[in-house]
């Protein structure tokens, strides 16, 4: 049922501002489509696999995704300037999508470019 | 005369449906129960029940409200009738109230249909009255719990399409670039896909190519055509039960009729597909009369 409290923290996460990573390389593909490449930590596990092979067991390793054309309008779309609710409106714009559904495809995409640590997210400005 | 400075847009769902401002969406939906809001924040519930087969509307009313109580954590105090407000369907009957919970506080209104026997309850996050003009009073009056013609819409998350009123829903799914409602009436199935974003979609593939990926069962080969939304492709076949059904003729009675027309509306960006699968005939109607028939 709707529970005014909760969706007020909602309304602040579309606010925030959502900004590249500086160290992800971007290399664009003859089809559209979008490399991304990044630095990526080792889990600890592997480390220590690592080091009972080798004196100096590497902690990073590269990293690369491939965003589709949908990906890549979502990725140019992150300016640093842009929050999220207007980052959504436009995507919505682009493709002809009610609010809603990019809504969700768009904070879905997001959450996992952070999770990758390929975006930082900043709060707005008060 | 003050007047209500929105566009307003119409929602349609199983049943239902009502007048709402544009920029309002929905943010949550179930068969029998809607969250509509602006910017994620709740504006209107709405929630809708049959009555049982014998009841006394006193008794039934108390129940609705206590279990709506227990259920959204709110207390519910009766309020009475605005001076002003009518509404267009006469067999509507009005329980108006407010509400107030630990956060926050509204109006709202029960509506029971002596036609239908429907009973709904409307819930407005805010305590602006409900009287003529305002923007509840005009939600309200264009609020209708069952459809008026022989045609139900079906009206959310850019879907518009019309199915005879016979047909009910059975599932559903609104998952991002991809819709399905299932709808059946006896043994004949209804079924509406939505795909979206077409240009992306359709960037590597054809339309018939895209069909068959989405349905692998299509047989035989997909006539074209072209609706008022745009081109169409068209399948119908008819298969047996069960595995090389046809080979043994008895069996012949069994088979089912499939119809399915899928259509890229180049306009919405979307793919449109209907499926009608009955075990009677070919259901060339429904197709016809469907979102992405022949607009005769």
């Amino acid at each position: 049922m709707a529970n005014k409290k909760k969706d007020l923290a909602k309304v602040d996460a579309l606010l925030c501002i959502p900004e590249k990573n500086a160290l992800v390389e971007e290399t664009f593909l003859d089809s559209g489509d979008l490399i991304l490449s990044y630095q990526a930590l080792y889990k600890p596990f592997f480390i220590k696999i690592q080091k009972l092979l080798q004196k100096n067991p590497k902690k990073r390793f590269h990293r690369k995704i491939q965003l589709d054309s949908l990906g890549v309008d979502v990725w140019s779309l992150v300016d640093g300037i842009k929050n999220v609710k207007d980052i959504i409106e436009e995507f919505a714009l682009l493709h002809t999508l009610n609010y809603k559904e990019a809504e969700i495809s768009v904070t879905l995409f997001l959450r996992s470019l952070g999770e990758k640590g390929l975006i930082g997210i900043k709060e707005p400005k008060v | 005369m003050l007047k209500i400075n929105f566009l307003m847009k119409k929602i349609a769902w199983n049943g239902i449906s009502l007048k709402i401002p544009t920029p309002w969406e929905i943010d949550s939906l179930q068969a029998d129960h809607l969250i509509i809001g602006k910017n994620s924040s709740p504006e209107i519930e709405i929630k809708w029940t049959d009555a049982p087969g014998q009841f006394t509307l006193e008794k039934y009313l108390k129940k609705f409200i206590a279990k709506s109580q227990k259920l959204l954590h709110i207390k519910i105090h009766e309020l009475s009738t605005p001076l002003s407000f009518k509404h267009p369907v006469k067999t509507f009957e009005f329980f108006f109230f407010s509400w107030e919970s630990a956060s926050s506080k509204g109006n709202g209104t029960l509506i029971f249909c002596t036609l239908c026997k429907r009973l709904t309850m409307i819930r407005f996050f805010s305590d602006s009255q409900i009287i003529s003009p305002s923007l509840p009073h005009s939600i309200l009056t264009s609020y209708l719990d069952h459809p008026m013609a022989d045609q139900a819409d079906w009206q959310l998350f850019g879907l518009d399409f019309s199915a005879p009123k016979r047909f009910k829903l059975i599932e559903y799914s609104f998952k991002p670039g991809y819709y399905t409602l299932i709808l059946k009436h006896e043994k004949t199935t209804l079924t509406v896909f939505s795909w979206g974003p077409a240009s992306f979609l359709l960037s590597t593939s054809g339309l018939s190519e895209f069909a068959t990926q989405r349905l692998p069962g299509l047989k035989g080969f997909a006539t074209a055509g072209h609706c008022p939304r745009g081109s169409y492709l068209e399948w119908s076949f008819r298969q047996g039960r069960f595995k090389n059904a046809e080979i043994l003729p008895v069996f012949n009675r069994y088979e089912i009729f499939t119809i399915f027309r899928i259509c890229h509306d180049t306009h919405q960006n979307r793919i449109f597909g209907i499926q009608v699968v009955s075990p009677v005939k070919f259901e060339t109607n429904l197709i016809s009369r469907s979102m992405i028939g022949d607009g005769e």
